[in-house]
C-alpha cells in the first residue's frame, strides 16, 4: 500500500516542473517518507544541474555536410525498394497489384468513353499523339549526327543543367528508341555534394588526396590469397607493403 | 472475354512499370556498338550489362601548413601521388612472383590512390631537390631501346639496363616552407644511395648559402620531417593538415671521409620509420644528410656530401645511375654467430676455427640470375677476401663494393663448407638501382615472352574483377613500354585486354604465342567502353 503511494507521488515530482508545488497529500507524504524526500531534492538538484547548461549550437559547416551526407547516400546504390518491399511481403503485393489493376482498368475505360471518335480512329496526325512528358528539372537536349549506316536520326541526349537544380527525384525519360538510337541521361542532380573546403590561408598549400584506402585482393601462383589495404596518406619514406625482410633490423647487408 | 484482357494488360503494365521503375536505378555504360568497334567474338562479348551506378568518390585534401620558425630553409615538403594503376605496377614489381588480382575497385585505378608525403633537400641552384621517394620505382620504366653499345656522353656500361622516367609526368609538388608550391619532374634516381633528384618546372629563390660548422659526435642536430597536426581551428573531415616537424637527435659517430657507406649514426628519443628519408641539419640550419634508416633509436644518415654526389650523378646523365650489384646478402662472421654458421652446412670443428680467425662475410642469400650467382657462389660461403685483401666486416666489403662500378671483375677467395680448402672465383659486377633487394625489373639480355614481346606489362584477372571493369575477362595493362608496339597502337595503362585476334585472354598473359601475323586486332575495355585496336608488329 505504502508502495503505491510512493510510487504516485513520485509520478507526481516527475511530472511536475522545477520548485511547483505538489498536492497537499504529496507533501503530507513527503514529510514522512524520508525516500521519497530524497527521490525530490535528487530530482530537483538535476533539473537545476540540466537547466545551468549552456544551449548547444551546432557547428557552421554542419548543414553543408549533412546536405552532403544526404546526398551522398541516396547515391548509394541500394537494392531498389520495389524489390525488397516484393520479396519481404509477397500478400500485400498481390493485393496492391491487384488494387492498380483494378484502377487502371477503371481508368482506361474512363478514358476510353471520353474519347471523341476523330481521337479513338487516329490516324498517325502528329496532334493526336499525347505530348511528352516534361520532366521537373531544367534539361538540354542535345541531336547528335546518325552513326554510319543508322537507318533514321541521330541519337538524342538529354543534359540536365547543373545550375539551380533542386534535389529532385530521379527522372529518366522513357523511350522505344531501338540500341543504337538511345537516350542517355546525365542525372546531375543526383550527385553527392560536391566539397567545400575552407580557403587556403596566407601560406598554406592545399591538394586534393585520396580518401579511402586503396584495397585489392590477390592470389599467387600457389593458390594463396592476399589482401593489401594501402593507406591513403603515408609519411616519411615509407615502401607500401612489402614482404621482404628490412635489411636494416638486422646485421646482414645486400651487395 | 474482354475483362480479362483488360485484367491481363492491367496486370503487364504494372510489371513493365516495376521493371522501369528498376532501370531506371542503373545506368548502361556501354556505349551503342559502333561499325568500328565490333567485338571479334559478339557471342560472347555482345550482351549488355546493367551497372548499378555508383557515387563518385568525393576528394579529400592536404594542407601544409607553413613554418616561420623553421631553422633550415632549404627543407621542403615533397608530395608524391600515385594513382590506382601506378600502385599495381609497383606491387607487380615489388612482389617475388606473380599474382592475379581477384578484386580491386575500378574507380581507385586511374583516381588517386596514395600519397607520400616526405622532406626533400633544395640545393643551391634552387631547382634540383634531393629526396628518397619510396615509390619512384612506379614512375620508371625500362627503356631497352637504348643500345649500349653506343657510345654517349655519359656511356652506359655493358649489359646494363636504362631506367627512364615513364611517358607520363609523375604526380610531384614541392612546397617551400614559406607555402610556395612548384610542380617537379623525376630526373631520376641514384642507386647506391637509394635517392631520387627531382627538378622544379620553375626555379624557387635559392636558400641562403651554409654557414661554416663542424660537426663533432655528442653534437644536438634536428631532423626535419612533414608530419601530421591537429589544427585548432578548423577540423573539418577529409582534411589533413601537414607541417614540417624536427626532431631531436645526438651524433653518435661520423662517416669516414672516404666511406661510400652512410657511416653517419645518430641518436634520439623519438626515432620513427617516418622520419626515413628526414633532413638532417646541425645546429645552425646546415644540411648534414639525409636519413637512409631507423633502427631502434638510432638513425643512419647519408651525408651531404654523398647525397651531392648522387645528385650530380643523376643530374649529369640526365637519368637513373644504378649501382653496381654482386646479388647477394651476408654478415660479417664474427656477428654471424655459430648458429648461422651451423644453419648453412658448417661442422662444428669448422666454425670454431671460422670464429677464431673472425675472417670474412657468410653470404646468407645468392639471387637468382645474379652475378654472384653466375660466378656459381652459393648461399652458406664465407668470402674471405677480395682481391687478395682480407675482409672483416661489412663496412669494409661495402666499401669496396661501393667503389666498384658497373662490369667490374674481382677475385673473390671463398671457403664453403663441402671443400677443404679455400678458392678463387672470378666475379663480374651487375647493375642494380635499389639499395636492397633489386626490383623485378626485366632482364634486358633475357628474351621477351607473352605480351612483354609488344611492350606490355600485365597482370591477371578473375571473372569477377573483369567484371568490375565491364569486362568479361582479360588482363589489365598496369605499363606500356614506351615506343613499342604496344604504345603505337595506342594501349594505355589501365586498359583491361579481353581478346586479341578473337582469343579471349586469361592467365597473366606470360606464356602467350601469338600466330606469326603482322597486324593484330586488340579488344580492350577502356573506361567500361569496348575499343578494338590495331597493333602491328615490327618485323
Amino acid at each position: 500500500m505504502s508502495g503505491n503511494i510512493c510510487r504516485e507521488v513520485r509520478r507526481e515530482i516527475d511530472q511536475s516542473e522545477l520548485r511547483q508545488s505538489l498536492s497537499n497529500g504529496s507533501e503530507a507524504h513527503l514529510e514522512s517518507c524520508a525516500a521519497c524526500a530524497a527521490f525530490r531534492d535528487e530530482r530537483a538538484r538535476l533539473r537545476e544541474l540540466v537547466g545551468g547548461l549552456k544551449p548547444v549550437s551546432a557547428p557552421a559547416d554542419f548543414e553543408m555536410r549533412l546536405r552532403a551526407r544526404i546526398a551522398r547516400e541516396r547515391d548509394l546504390p541500394a537494392q531498389p525498394f520495389i524489390f525488397r518491399f516484393m520479396t519481404s511481403t509477397p500478400a500485400i503485393v498481390v493485393a496492391a497489384i491487384l488494387v492498380v489493376a483494378v484502377a487502371a482498368f477503371v481508368f482506361i475505360s474512363q478514358q476510353n468513353r471520353r474519347q471523341s471518335p476523330a481521337l479513338a480512329t487516329g490516324n498517325g496526325n502528329p496532334a493526336t499523339t499525347p505530348a511528352p512528358v516534361t520532366p521537373q528539372v531544367a534539361q538540354e537536349i542535345i541531336h547528335e549526327p546518325a552513326p554510319t549506316g543508322a537507318p533514321d536520326g541521330g541519337a538524342v541526349k538529354i543534359k540536365q543543367l547543373p545550375p539551380q537544380l533542386p534535389l529532385a527525384p530521379r527522372t529518366a525519360l522513357k523511350t522505344n528508341a531501338p540500341a543504337t538510337n538511345r537516350v542517355e541521361v546525365n542525372d546531375f542532380a543526383m550527385r553527392g555534394a560536391t566539397p567545400v573546403f575552407m580557403a587556403d590561408r596566407h601560406g598554406e598549400v592545399s591538394l586534393t588526396a585520396p580518401v579511402r584506402p586503396m584495397v585489392v585482393t590477390m592470389y599467387d601462383e600457389h593458390g594463396g590469397t592476399r589482401k593489401i589495404q594501402l593507406p591513403p596518406i603515408s609519411f616519411g619514406s615509407q615502401r607500401l607493403p612489402d614482404s621482404r625482410t628490412q635489411v636494416s633490423m638486422t646485421n646482414m647487408k645486400d651487395w | 472475354m474482354s475483362k480479362s484482357i483488360y485484367w491481363i494488360v492491367a496486370l503487364a503494365a504494372v510489371g513493365i512499370g516495376c521493371a522501369q521503375a528498376t532501370v531506371a536505378q542503373t545506368v548502361t555504360a556501354e556505349p551503342a556498338p559502333s561499325a568500328a568497334a565490333q567485338s571479334p567474338s559478339p557471342d560472347k562479348t555482345s550482351p549488355r550489362r546493367p551497372v548499378t551506378r555508383r557515387p563518385p568518390d568525393l576528394p579529400a585534401r592536404v594542407t601544409v601548413i607553413p613554418n616561420e620558425t623553421q631553422l633550415a630553409p632549404q627543407v621542403v615538403t615533397v608530395v608524391h601521388r600515385l594513382t590506382g594503376v601506378q600502385i599495381l605496377r609497383l606491387l607487380q614489381r615489388q612482389s617475388a612472383e606473380t599474382f592475379t588480382i581477384e578484386n580491386i575497385d575500378p574507380r581507385t585505378l586511374m583516381s588517386d590512390a596514395h600519397a607520400s608525403i616526405l622532406a626533400g633537400w633544395a640545393l643551391d641552384d634552387g631547382k634540383t631537390i634531393a629526396t628518397r621517394l619510396p615509390q619512384a620505382f612506379a614512375e620508371l620504366d625500362i627503356d631497352d631501346h637504348v643500345d649500349v653499345r653506343v657510345p654517349t656522353t655519359a656511356p652506359c656500361a655493358a649489359g646494363e639496363m636504362t631506367l627512364t622516367a615513364a611517358p607520363i609526368e609523375p604526380d610531384l609538388t614541392v612546397i617551400t616552407g614559406d607555402g610556395q608550391k612548384f610542380r617537379a619532374r623525376l630526373v631520376g634516381i641514384d642507386g647506391e644511395t637509394g635517392l631520387s633528384v627531382l627538378q622544379l618546372l620553375r626555379s624557387m629563390p635559392p636558400p641562403p648559402p651554409p654557414k661554416s660548422a663542424t660537426l663533432k659526435p655528442g653534437e644536438g642536430i634536428q631532423i626535419f620531417s612533414p608530419e601530421p597536426v591537429a589544427n585548432e581551428s578548423e577540423t573539418l573531415a577529409r582534411t589533413t593538415y601537414v607541417k614540417v616537424g624536427a626532431s631531436e637527435a645526438t651524433v653518435v659517430t661520423l662517416a669516414a671521409p672516404d666511406s661510400t657507406t652512410p657511416g653517419l649514426l645518430v641518436r634520439g628519443g623519438k626515432m620513427s620509420p617516418a622520419l626515413v628519408g628526414g633532413i638532417a641539419c646541425d645546429r645552425l640550419g646546415n644540411t648534414i644528410g639525409i636519413v637512409q634508416s631507423i633502427e631502434g633509436n638510432e638513425a643512419r644518415i647519408v651525408s651531404a656530401a654523398a647525397v651531392q654526389a648522387a645528385t650530380k650523378r643523376v643530374l649529369d646523365r640526365q637519368t637513373s645511375v644504378p649501382r653496381a650489384w654482386l646479388g647477394v646478402r651476408g654478415e660479417a662472421i664474427d656477428l654471424a654467430g655459430a648458429t648461422e654458421l651451423l644453419a648453412h652446412g658448417w661442422r662444428n670443428e669448422q666454425v670454431k676455427a671460422l670464429m677464431n680467425d673472425s675472417i670474412g662475410i657468410l653470404l646468407t642469400a645468392v639471387i637468382p640470375k645474379s652475378p654472384a650467382a653466375i660466378a656459381k657462389l652459393q648461399a652458406g660461403d664465407v668470402i674471405l677476401s677480395v682481391n687478395q685483401t682480407e675482409v672483416k666486416t661489412t663496412d669494409q666489403f661495402s666499401d669496396v663494393m661501393g667503389k666498384a662500378n658497373v662490369g667490374d671483375e674481382f677475385q673473390f677467395t671463398i671457403k664453403r663448407p663441402t671443400i677443404a680448402n679455400s678458392f678463387d672465383v672470378p666475379v663480374k659486377l651487375g647493375s642494380a638501382y635499389a639499395v636492397d633487394w633489386t626490383f623485378r625489373f626485366a632482364d634486358p639480355s633475357a628474351p621477351l615472352f607473352g605480351l612483354q614481346r609488344w611492350g606490355i606489362h600485365t597482370l591477371g584477372l578473375t571473372d569477377k574483377a573483369a567484371f568490375g571493369f565491364g569486362a568479361q575477362n582479360g588482363l589489365i595493362v598496369v605499363a606500356v613500354r614506351p615506343n613499342s608496339a604496344a604504345a603505337r597502337s595506342g594501349i594505355r595503362a589501365g586498359d583491361v585486354i579481353e581478346s586479341i585476334d578473337g582469343r579471349a585472354m586469361a592467365g597473366r598473359g606470360l606464356a602467350l604465342t601469338f600466330a606469326p601475323q603482322k597486324k593484330h586486332t586488340v579488344s580492350i575495355v577502356r573506361d567500361r567502353e569496348k575499343k578494338q585496336l590495331v597493333l602491328e608488329v615490327e618485323e
